[in-house]
């Protein structure tokens, strides 16, 4: 079975983040590969550990120090390496980096793409399923867990729900999975395999190699654009007036806190009868008393 | 008012209700287009009846759109892609605004791939600068950043908003949209991925920060044996079970379960913690929690400043008589049987 992986170089989202003006800042800042595509890396060699004769390919469009991440990815046990990387890149949209994955990927042999949900700095999550389009392939989003045949060539994955819930998929390969956080625990590499990564060869591409025209994709515009970076703020609490019947220090606590509902602090003492009866019914008014279904 | 360019909205319905996230999506549809002069469509999918429509038009839809289609009762990315990609591209709609909800994390995406258009995930403000150019604003680089985009002129656009982004605003009487049926075309199209199981995540089994309702125990839950209380109280209530550091250090609970600033940090819709002081230590872990109960001996203990319920009482007592009681209110268990998931999995 051949795997294809493919990998984002990010901020990294615990170093410190500033903003200058409109952009983020570099300074303190360093880069990582994205942790989902780290987890996508390790069900990749998962899967290459139960099905001899495999081979897991990872494909990075990234910047030159992105190579280090990848050297990573051939020390957990990646067998082939792709990086392409032009300054046009820095800017690009979904559309266009998902249209330059697919035409990186299309020659290749492949039965299984694993992509990230989403990059944990942008947060799209959509380039996944926009190079799914491109090949033509089905795409599960939100997988959890893998089990592939093979033989009938068919793969079952679950994909994640809200608490807990897992929703049971299958399809044919080839395939296009995303994946979630909770699949799996990505390897450490031992020492000696990071040494021998070291050495090991990365194909380096630029996108005139693969007979893109960078001035074209420019050219071509993206579908949507970055304007401008600026720090958080926090969520504004809604303003209110209060009623002017209240007292000065009323209406001042009130403004105060921003009309955010305040917890109800219901104390209950005495008989645990009393309790009982009065937590159940705590309960039921704020319709948190277990229903199941009839 | 052009009938091109229309803000179209997806709408969820949840157990035959309008969800929260939908009324803010018609409603802040609705104050989009007042601004950009549009129509606000509503499109429905699977269950749509003259009263929904109503309530839909309370929030500013001008419009109802319909599908109803067997076939799309239950979502399926594939056959939701190419339907909606169809009706939005015939009715030339100029965006779509849907719930960053698990419908729309997976859709949205194949919409874009297939009608080649932008999609801004996430989004927390729309607005519109003087020439009337929408740019959207979204959290980045985990909260820290917002960041902000506009779109190609290719339409439509397509845009997922993060839950409570919108104000809601309702309209007192509003005339009732026509329903329009939209026919839909999904002969011979057979999604290449099928659904063919759930699992019912199991309380006791699933990761804590997944969980919907969590019963916690604390150093004063005193013993094993009253933690095994906790666990029989849990399952009644369909909850997962977590303490402190304290009930992990005891040996009474897993340490994957630990809540607060050395375990896991967890916002469910209810917390019920049994004797747990409420040290910052552990609140950092609960206190986004929607509501919490708090059972505590001590009523000057600081958990009940956090709590919506404080009960002051020992419970060794409290819990036996919740659970009793609970027996008697509520109907047998009727979640789905793990043997019955099993079959599924082997067939």
């Amino acid at each position: 079975m051949n795997i294809i992986v493919c990998l984002k170089w990010i901020t990294c989202t615990d170093s410190p983040i500033r903003i200058e003006g409109t952009t983020v800042n570099e300074r303190g800042i360093y880069h990582v590969i994205n942790p989902y595509d780290l987890l996508a890396v390790e069900e990749a060699l998962r899967l290459k550990d139960l099905h001899e004769g495999s081979k897991v390919t990872v494909v990075c469009l990234g910047p030159p120090p992105a190579e280090s991440g990848i050297r990573r990815c051939l020390a957990m046990g990646v067998d082939k390496s792709v990086m392409v990387w032009d300054s046009v890149l820095e800017n690009a949209d979904s559309h266009t980096i998902a249209s330059i994955l697919a035409d990186i990927i299309r020659p290749l042999d492949y039965d299984l793409i694993i992509c990230g949900q989403k990059a944990a700095d942008i947060e799209e999550g959509q380039v996944g399923a926009i190079l799914a389009h491109a090949l033509n392939l089905p795409v599960v989003s939100s997988v959890v867990k893998v089990d592939c045949s093979t033989e009938n060539g068919e793969l079952i994955a679950h994909r994640k729900l809200l608490r807990g819930d897992r929703d049971i998929v299958k399809t044919a390969l080839p395939v296009l999975l995303t994946v979630e956080v909770g699949l799996n625990r990505p390897r450490y590499p031992a020492f000696r395999s990071i040494l021998i990564a070291e050495k090991r060869e990365i194909q380096k591409h630029t996108l005139k190699d693969l007979n893109l025209n960078p001035d074209e994709l420019e050219a071509k515009g993206h579908k949507t654009r970055i304007v401008a970076h600026s720090k958080s703020r926090p969520k504004p609490k809604k303003l209110f007036t209060p009623d002017s019947n209240l007292s000065a220090i009323e209406r001042m606590n009130l403004i105060m806190s921003g009309g955010v509902k305040k917890k109800q602090g219901n104390l209950l003492e005495g008989d645990t009868d009393y309790i009982t009866s009065n937590t159940i019914k705590f309960l039921s008014e704020q319709k948190l008393l277990p229903d199941y279904n009839e | 008012m052009s009938s091109n360019n229309d803000i179209w909205v997806l709408i969820e319905y949840e157990k035959g209700y309008l969800t929260d996230l939908s009324q803010q999506l018609v409603s802040g549809g609705r104050q989009l287009a007042d601004k950009l002069n549009n129509n606000v469509c509503v499109l429905a999918v699977g269950e749509c009846n003259q009263e929904m429509a109503e309530e839909t038009a309370a929030y500013g839809a001008d419009k109802v759109f319909f599908l109803d289609n067997p076939r799309l009762s239950k979502y399926s990315g594939e056959l939701y892609t190419n339907t909606l990609a169809e009706i939005l591209h015939n009715e030339k709609a100029g965006m779509l605004l849907c719930g960053n909800t698990l419908i729309g994390k997976d859709l949205m995406p194949r919409l874009a791939a297939k009608l080649e258009t932008g999609l801004v995930t996430n989004c927390i403000i729309l607005e519109t600068d003087s020439d009337n150019t929408l740019i959207v604003t979204r959290p980045t680089y985990a909260g820290e950043v917002y960041t902000r985009f506009t779109f190609s002129p290719a339409r439509p656009w397509l845009l997922t908003l993060n839950p409570a982004s919108m104000e809601i605003k309702k309209k007192a009487a509003a005339n009732a949209p026509e329903i329009i049926p939209v026919a839909t075309h999904l002969n011979g199209l057979e999604p290449r991925s099928e659904t063919i199981g759930f699992l019912k995540g199991d309380p006791k089994e699933i990761s804590i920060e997944e969980s919907e309702i969590i019963v916690a125990g604390g150093r004063g839950v005193g013993s094993i044996d009253n933690f095994r209380l906790l666990e029989e109280f849990a399952e009644i209530m369909g909850a997962s079970i977590a303490g402190s550091l304290q009930a992990v250090d005891a040996g009474w609970l897993d340490s994957t379960r630990q809540v607060g600033q050395t375990g896991k940090t967890v916002a469910p819709r209810l917390y019920i913690a049994c004797g747990i002081s409420g040290s910052s230590y552990h609140t950092l872990g609960m206190k986004e929690s929607e509501t919490v109960i708090a059972i505590n001996t001590d009523r000057h203990a600081p958990i009940f400043k956090l709590a919506d319920l404080a009960i002051v009482g020992n419970l060794t007592e409290v819990v036996p008589a919740l659970i009793k009681k609970l027996r008697e209110t509520i109907r047998p268990d009727s979640r789905v049987n793990p043997d019955e998931v099993k079959n599924i999995l082997d067939s």
